[in-house]
This record gives C-alpha cells, sequence and structure tokens, in this order.
C-alpha cells in the first residue's frame, strides 16, 4: 500500500552518526581548497584588476558576488582569499596545537613545580584578553603574516595546555598508566606514547574551531591595519572595507562574510567528525 | 648475591583523607626467595594492593610510605627517585593489575604493547616473532591474527593473556599478580591461574599472587601470608597453614572456602572489618573472633613464631591447635 512510505524508511540511512561530519566537513573543506587553487582558471584571473566602470554592482552572471568600490570582483577577491586565510588559520594553529599540548601533558603527569610554572605561565597569559595581546604583540613586532604566526604561537597554546592538562590528570590514574609505569618505561614515553594519544582528543577536536579563531583575528588584525597589508584579498579586510559600503552594495561585505561562515562550519563539522571517531576508539 | 629477593620489613603506608588519615598497611613484613610463590590472602581493604604497590612505588598520591623498608635484591626501594624506580620495574618487578578491562591502552594494538615491552636489540622481525611466541605461550588462538586487535576487541580473559605476555616481554625477577582472575568467569579462572603457574616456572619468576580467595591458592603457591586490616597476620607454608591455622581469621577463612566433597556447611565469618582510620590497640579481628578476651583488647598483639617458618598475630595461636585440622 505505501510503497512510497516503505521505500522513504528503507532509504533511511543506518548508522547516520558516524564520521557524517568528518565526511560532510571534510568535502567542504576539499571543495574549498579546490577553489581557492584553481582560483586562477576559476575567476576573472587578477583579484586586484580595478574597473571604474563597474563600481559596486550587484551580484550577476558576470559578477557572481558582485564587484567592489574599485570594480574589483569580489568572487575572484573570495577565492584568492580563501588561499591567505586557510594558509594562515591552518598554519598558525601547528605549533600552539603542539607546544601546548606537550606542555599541558608535562605539567599534568609531574604535578608540583613543573606544573604550577606552566599553569601559572598560561595564568598569566589568559589574565590578559586574547585579541589585547595580540595587538599588542602584533603592534610591537609590525605587521605582516610571520609576526601574526608568532603573536598566535605565543598566546594560543595556553587553551591546549588547559585541556591537555586536564585530561591528562584524569588518564593518570587510570590504572593502564600505572601497568606501563611497572614496566619500567622512561616517563618521557610514558607521556608521548601512552598518555598524549588518550589526552589529545579535547585538543584536536578545539583544533577545529581555533581554525576560525585565528581567521577572525587575521580579519581584526586587518581590520585595524595590523594584519595582511591591503590591497591582498584577505577576508576579514574585504569585510571591513565593505562595511562602508553595506547600504549601498552589501555583497562587498557579506560575501567574504559568508566565506568566513562557510569554512567555520567545514572546520566544525569535521572537528565533529574526528572526536566521534576519537570516542569510538576510546571506548 | 645471597638472602631473599625481596624483603618487605615493617612497611606503612598512610592515606590522608576528609575523614582522617587511613593507616592502609600497618607493619607488613614478609620476605620472597627467587623463584617461590608467595600468597597476599586477605579481604578486600586489607592492604593486599597497596602493599603491591608500594612495592614498586605506585600507590597513588596523596597515599604514602610513612615508615619501613622495600629491600629488593638488598637495596632498599624506599625514597628512591622515581628515575631509579624506571630502572627496577621491568626487569627488576613489574606488578600485572587487577582489571584487565583498564589495564591495557585502549589506543595501541596489542602488538604494538607487547613490542614495546620487548628489549629493543634484533630486528623488527625478530620482535614479532618473540611477540607471537609470547602471544602463544599465554594460549592466545591465532595469534597472528590477533597482533592488530585493539584491547576493546578482546575478552577479558584474552586482555588478561595479554598483559601476561607483556609482563613477560619484561622478563622480571619478580611478578605481583594482582587479582589477576578475579574479574573473570569462574571457568577462565582456573586456566589463567594454571597459565600463571606453568609460566612461572618456565620463566624461573618469584610471584606474589594476591587474592581474596584462599581456595585458588592452595594448588599454585608456596606459602601463603594471610592479611587483615593492614597487617599480616598469619604466614606459613602452604601445607601447615591448611593444616594447622593458628589465627582465628585464617581459621575463618578456611572454613568458607566452598567445597563439593566434603559435604559440611560453609561457616561465614560474623562481622564486617574494621575502618582503617584511628586504629585503637589491640587485635583488629578482635570483635569478630570467637575465642576473644579481655587481653585481646589491650596492646599490640606481637607477630610471634608458633612453628617452623610458621608465624601468628594472634594471643590465643596456642590454644587454636586442638582446632584446626578440619
Amino acid at each position: 500500500m505505501s510503497t512510497l512510505a516503505q521505500r522513504a524508511v528503507a532509504s533511511l540511512p543506518v548508522k547516520p552518526r558516524l564520521a557524517s561530519g568528518l565526511v560532510i566537513g571534510g568535502s567542504m573543506l576539499l571543495a574549498l581548497a579546490a577553489a581557492a587553487l584553481l582560483a586562477p582558471a576559476l575567476s576573472s584571473g587578477d583579484p586586484n584588476a580595478q574597473n571604474f566602470e563597474a563600481i559596486l554592482q550587484a551580484p550577476s552572471l558576470a559578477h557572481p558576488f558582485g564587484t567592489d568600490n574599485f570594480g574589483r570582483d569580489v568572487f575572484t577577491r573570495v577565492l584568492y582569499g580563501a588561499q591567505i586565510d586557510l594558509r594562515i588559520g591552518v598554519l598558525a594553529i601547528i605549533f600552539p596545537f603542539l607546544f601546548g599540548s606537550l606542555a599541558g601533558a608535562v605539567a599534568g603527569y609531574y604535578g608540583g613545580w613543573v606544573d604550577a610554572v606552566v599553569m601559572r605561565t598560561v595564568d598569566v597569559i589568559t589574565a590578559v584578553p586574547f585579541l589585547v595581546l595580540i595587538i599588542a604583540i602584533v603592534s610591537f613586532l609590525g605587521s605582516g603574516e610571520m609576526n601574526i604566526f608568532l603573536a598566535i604561537g605565543a598566546v594560543g597554546w595556553v587553551t591546549y595546555s588547559r585541556l591537555v592538562r586536564g585530561e591528562v590528570l584524569r588518564e593518570k590514574n587510570l590504572e593502564y598508566v600505572a601497568a606501563v609505569r611497572s614496566l619500567g618505561f622512561p616517563r618521557r614515553r610514558i607521556i608521548l606514547r601512552h598518555l598524549l594519544p588518550n589526552a589529545v582528543a579535547p585538543a584536536i577536536i578545539f583544533l577545529a574551531s581555533d581554525v576560525i579563531l585565528v581567521i577572525l583575528t587575521t580579519a581584526t588584525l586587518g581590520f585595524l591595519g595590523l594584519g595582511i597589508r591591503p590591497p591582498a584579498p584577505e577576508w576579514g579586510m574585504m569585510i571591513s572595507e565593505g562595511r562602508e559600503f553595506l547600504s549601498s552594495g552589501w555583497w562587498v561585505a557579506a560575501m567574504p562574510g559568508f566565506a568566513c561562515m562557510y569554512a567555520g562550519l567545514a572546520f566544525i563539522l569535521l572537528g565533529d567528525g574526528i572526536a566521534d571517531i576519537l570516542r569510538v576508539r576510546g571506548q | 648475591m645471597s638472602g631473599p629477593l625481596l624483603a618487605v620489613e615493617d612497611l606503612r603506608v598512610e592515606i590522608p583523607t576528609r575523614h582522617g588519615i587511613v593507616q592502609a598497611v600497618r607493619g607488613v613484613s614478609f620476605t620472597v626467595q627467587r623463584g617461590e610463590t608467595l600468597a597476599l590472602v586477605g579481604e578486600s581493604g586489607s592492604g593486599k594492593t597497596i602493599t603491591c604497590r608500594a612495592i614498586v612505588g605506585l600507590i597513588h598520591s596523596p597515599g604514602h610510605i610513612t615508615d619501613g623498608r622495600v629491600l629488593f635484591q638488598g637495596r632498599d626501594l624506599v625514597g628512591l627517585s622515581e628515575r631509579e624506580m624506571e630502572g627496577i620495574r621491568g626487569r627488576g618487578i613489574v606488578m600485572a593489575f587487577q582489571d584487565p578491562m583498564t589495564a591495557l591502552n585502549p589506543v595501541l594494538t596489542v602488538e604494538a604493547q607487547i613490542t614495546e615491552a620487548l628489549s629493543q636489540e634484533g630486528s623488527a622481525a625478530a620482535r614479532r616473532g618473540r611477540v607471537l611466541e609470547l602471544l602463544r605461550q599465554v594460549g592466545i588462538p591465532d595469534p597472528v591474527h590477533r597482533l592488530g586487535a585493539y584491547p576493546q576487541q578482546l575478552s577479558g580473559g584474552q586482555r588478561q593473556r595479554v598483559m601476561l605476555a607483556i609482563a613477560l616481554a619484561r622478563q622480571p625477577a619478580l611478578l605481583l599478580a594482582d587479582e589477576p582472575t578475579t574479574a573473570l568467569d569462574v571457568t577462565i579462572q582456573a586456566q589463567i591461574l594454571r597459565l600463571i603457574a606453568a609460566l612461572q616456572r618456565e620463566y624461573g619468576m618469584a610471584l606474589i599472587l594476591v587474592t581474596h580467595d584462599l581456595g585458588i591458592v592452595y594448588h599454585m603457591v608456596d606459602r601463603v601470608a594471610v592479611m587483615y586490616a593492614g597487617q599480616v597476620v598469619e604466614l606459613a607454608a602452604r601445607e601447615e597453614l591448611f593444616a594447622r591455622p593458628r589465627h582465628p581469621y585464617t581459621i575463618g577463612l578456611i572454613r568458607s572456602i566452598p567445597s563439593a566433597d566434603r559435604g559440611r556447611p560453609l561457616i561465614p565469618i560474623p562481622g564486617t572489618p574494621p575502618e582503617l582510620i584511628g586504629m585503637g590497640s589491640g587485635c583488629p579481628f578482635a570483635p569478630r573472633c570467637e575465642w576473644a578476651s579481655a587481653e585481646c583488647g589491650r596492646g599490640e598483639i606481637p607477630f610471634a613464631p608458633v612453628g617452623e617458618g610458621h608465624w601468628s598475630r594472634c594471643l590465643k595461636a596456642d590454644q587454636l591447635e586442638a582446632v584446626a585440622g578440619g
């Protein structure tokens, strides 16, 4: 009778949750990365080419995302911007992730004065608002991509330390840690090979949202004139430049904004997917 | 090197808690010879596990050793740094933990965990061969296909076997096995115990077998130390202990072993073990003891010899002779 309903039920995925975030988020990211790499072929070519015949034009077939106040094609700029923002977002979190996780694991495992030194440093850095500290460091070092990496590296590791230390404090009293200790393994090996893989899951999950945080920080720095220098098509800077034209050309700010949201969603789904896998294996 | 492999002397462990200081181990002494098997028997909370953890220096913080010595091959382990203990653990002493569900690292494969415990000499192929040999020795069927398995893919009995394989890979002089069969099905328990006994002979290890079940130790140990309320209350060779128990608690334990052929009722020990916070003087078993008198409630009860290699912490040990033997 209700063959349609039966077919609908039959077509429901059996395990809808497992790793679906990984697949969707991963595909979204791959698509974005591919679009960034293929930007010369997919767009009009030069992200900085100005055309004063076509200023602040609404999205059309010729300009899918419209044009800005210099007549630059926003679609082209968003694609080239993906190159900059993805590169900064991914590269800037590597050092904080590695150093912060290790510092947190060592602090949590050793305890005592080691823990005190690491965690008080974390407290000091956390006490100053994240952006204020980044802005201070970048203003001191000067603008540019390398200095953004340095500033984020100096500040961003504290969250990873907190997360991993908390996990290590829980994990280190579990039986398997006592078991490997009773085998006489050196502490370095116990931390790196046994504790970290079990304690690093929340840090990996945070990694995904941290990419977004870094991209937004880069955008903020660009807005303040401390980040990537114009006319480079960095998303944050494009948003801040487009702010002035919100009434006459909303797309100038909105399109790079959507790109940010898209990248954010992709990374968060990816992080969720990784979290699912880590949880399954950890059970 | 002469003398015992391990000599524990007047070991005391305290654990500060919110409710007061728990005297978990109160003056435990025993020795273990090379290749010998000693059973540490007692109820939950009698201090068996903490004694073992103290020997390998793995007491959970904030617990700590307050007094006594742990002489391993003549060297006192109490107060050694973590780095020095790393040199003792492994080739010297390995502790196998009670719960096979939690004592294996969940994110490493069976092969990775055993390989890691092997000495890192020789080729990768030679190490893999040794891993397979160990898995075969501990009775894992089809070991080639188990190499890549994660602990959660194995049954409890198989995990216990893998833990034994890891311990054997270190070739320790002394293995501390903490309730190795408690978490397992009854049918698997006997297999694992037979396996431990066989491997112990093959590797020439000394073994401390921790258990709450006096029945299972009967067939495989040389000597038995019975623990109660953080003390060793009786220590004797196995036959001697079962034939002539000289402590009321041991008598109680023997009476409560289920037996199919003797056809007599089980006699449980009345009451429960004491709280180990703020222990007063006197015999801690006195409130549960049918032989107790006023003098049992006063002073420290001495751990006195009552026979050849046989000690008891009981003032009435002499009067118990007639009782025993059932």
